[in-house]
């Protein structure tokens, strides 16, 4: 979702008055939709903290001298292109 | 969707020493039964492909070995109720089932916890939890573990996490609320079995919560989504565009984040520093009452124990290191939280600390009152616990003795209780406001209403106080 329409959306959510639930008739539309929102926020936030992790991590290394640091070993579970990496013991093995 | 005690079979379909179990008639994917005292699960065909999925993506094994799931064996499918069986299983059994409306805290938050786990860990292996019921954890060994082996689905890529709603119904909300308004709110749940809506939850949380990132998304702008959207056609482009990986990480990332921030810490509350700040024993006392107590739980040798009005557990932990698997039930948030943190700190596994007003125990709830059981369902246990309750029941509560002691005894086999006479203080403190219409709250009293259903088979006066302690046994009707 592009930037200002994930600004526009949020706005609009938080100035619409809170009424009476009528949520009970169906909630799981407007939990659909603002998932997908939230979503964007979050994996933008996720994707800054994985910045910040690998930008720690190369001043981590040129301290320590090549060692590798904790969340080094860690695999980490996305590609570069947000993508799953494949778990090649998984069910396609 | 819920595991349970093979003994548990009250209101529910029978068959012929077959009883199918009612928390689970909403799944299709496959139900609970009880044949012979032994519990199963049947597996329909329709969800064949994701339990063969979840088996051969090894996410069975890893789940299981970290004992985050609970295990269970695959047993002939000619032990099949219907035709539509794909396999039948048999899950480990739990000690004790208890609900999130009974739960402390921490109880509520290590079970988001583990739900955010698993749903990482599935997600990894191309799975993905269908739903995010509170119920659909338990306490094991002190430890929460997850009991729906039919919860996980093939992940569809691009999909959102069909689970999120109920996420945030079963876990954010209460969690905030507990955190940020009052403790008591996570009773909500008990109203509300699927969960505390999200527009309850934004109305009662302060508005100034509207401002924190997590509660300001996950519930605030959830709920005046779902209004906005309740009842509204909606065009397809809205929910036919496509979530990557990363944005569904970075929502459990969120989610986490969100539980992790979200504390509460027990003290101030009525009872929580009773035995520090306010008891009729004294340390010496108290160790006396703790040796006396010990060999009352030898002598009815348990296997089960409730011990109601158990504040932190002290003397639950004496059956405990008997070996009983001890409920240790009390009214105050703060002693339940407080108990649940030494279960964790120790690694205590045979003692489950629950909330519980036995004034108003947990009733059958949900559809048919069928779908979480009462107390008494749950129940009876070998040995009942009951020190310094008796005076709140009869006197704070107006209880008539004779009702309490068939409570009792339909709640147990044998009963450990302590008799605390007018002259107490603790008994004085309760009649100081209010009118004494108790004449028959004596010792003989107690004794003539207990002896209907009871007989006594140890009585000790504890030196030092005028309380008395009792063994009791239920007599044979």
């Amino acid at each position: 979702m592009p930037i200002h329409r994930m600004f526009l959306a949020i706005f609009a959510l938080l100035l619409l008055p809170t009424g009476n639930a009528h949520a009970y008739i169906d909630p799981g539309t407007g939990s659909f939709i603002v998932q997908m929102l939230i979503a964007s926020i979050l994996g933008a936030v996720f994707t800054v903290k994985l910045w910040i992790g690998s930008i720690k991590n190369f001043f981590v290394r040129l301290v320590g001298g090549g060692h590798k640091s904790e969340t080094d070993r860690e695999p980490s579970p996305i590609s570069d292109q947000g993508n799953l990496t494949t778990h090649k013991e998984s069910s396609n093995a | 969707m819920t595991t349970t005690t093979a003994a548990t079979t009250t209101a529910a379909t029978t068959t012929a020493a077959t009883t199918t179990l009612p928390g689970s008639f909403r799944d299709p994917a496959g139900f609970l039964f009880c044949r012979k005292g032994i519990l199963y699960r049947q597996i329909n065909e329709g969800y064949a492909p994701s339990y063969e999925l979840l088996r051969s993506s090894g996410l069975y094994d890893e789940l299981v070995n970290k004992k985050w799931l609970i295990a269970h064996d695959e047993v002939d499918k000619e032990k099949a109720l219907t035709d539509d069986a794909y396999q039948v299983i048999e899950p480990e059994l739990l000690p004790f089932i208890s609900y999130p409306y009974e739960w402390s805290f921490s109880q509520l938050k290590d079970a988001a916890r583990l739900t955010l786990d698993i749903q990482e860990a599935a997600f990894a292996k191309k799975l993905s939890l269908r739903d995010a019921s509170a119920y659909n954890v338990q306490f094991l060994e002190g430890k929460p573990v997850f009991i729906d082996t039919l919860s996980f689905e093939p992940l569809v890529e691009g999909q959102p996490w069909v689970a999120y709603r109920q996420f945030c119904q079963h876990f954010v909300a209460p969690l905030a609320l507990m955190s940020r308004v009052d403790i008591r709110l996570g009773q909500l749940l008990r109203v509300h079995i699927d969960g505390i809506p999200l527009d309850l939850a934004s109305s009662l949380l302060p508005a100034m919560s509207k401002w924190n990132l997590s509660l300001g998304l996950h519930i605030h702008m959830h709920a005046k989504s779902q209004q906005k959207y309740a009842g509204e056609a909606v065009e397809k482009k809205h929910v036919q565009r496509k979530m990557t990986s990363r944005q569904l990480l970075g929502l459990f990332d969120g989610l986490r984040q969100t539980v992790e921030k979200l504390q509460w810490k027990p003290g101030g509350t009525e009872w929580y520093d009773y035995y520090q700040a306010n008891n009729n024993y004294g340390h010496a006392g108290l160790e006396q009452k703790e040796r006396l107590i010990a060999e009352l739980i030898a002598e009815a040798d348990p296997k089960t124990v409730w011990d109601i009005g158990g504040n932190t557990g002290r003397f639950s932990r004496l059956a405990a290191n008997h070996g009983a698997h001890v409920v240790c039930w009390d009214i105050d948030p703060g002693c339940v939280e407080a108990n649940y943190g030494m279960v964790s700190k120790h690694g205590e596994k045979s003692l489950l600390p629950l909330l519980l007003d036995l004034t108003n125990p947990s009733p059958g709830i949900g559809w048919n009152h069928d779908e979480r059981m009462s107390l008494r369902q749950r129940g009876p246990v070998d040995t009942l616990m009951a020190l310094g309750l008796i005076h709140h029941l009869a006197i704070s509560n107006n209880t008539p003795l004779p009702q309490v002691a068939r409570f009792m005894g339909k709640s147990s086999t044998t009963l450990i209780i302590e008799f605390v006479p007018k002259s107490d203080s603790q008994v004085k403190k309760l009649l100081t406001t209010r009118e004494d219409i108790f004449p028959d709250y004596s010792r003989a009293g107690f004794e003539v209403a207990f002896r209907e259903v009871y007989e006594f088979i140890r009585v000790e006066e504890i030196p030092g106080t005028e309380r008395i302690i009792y063994l009791m046994k239920k007599r044979n009707q």
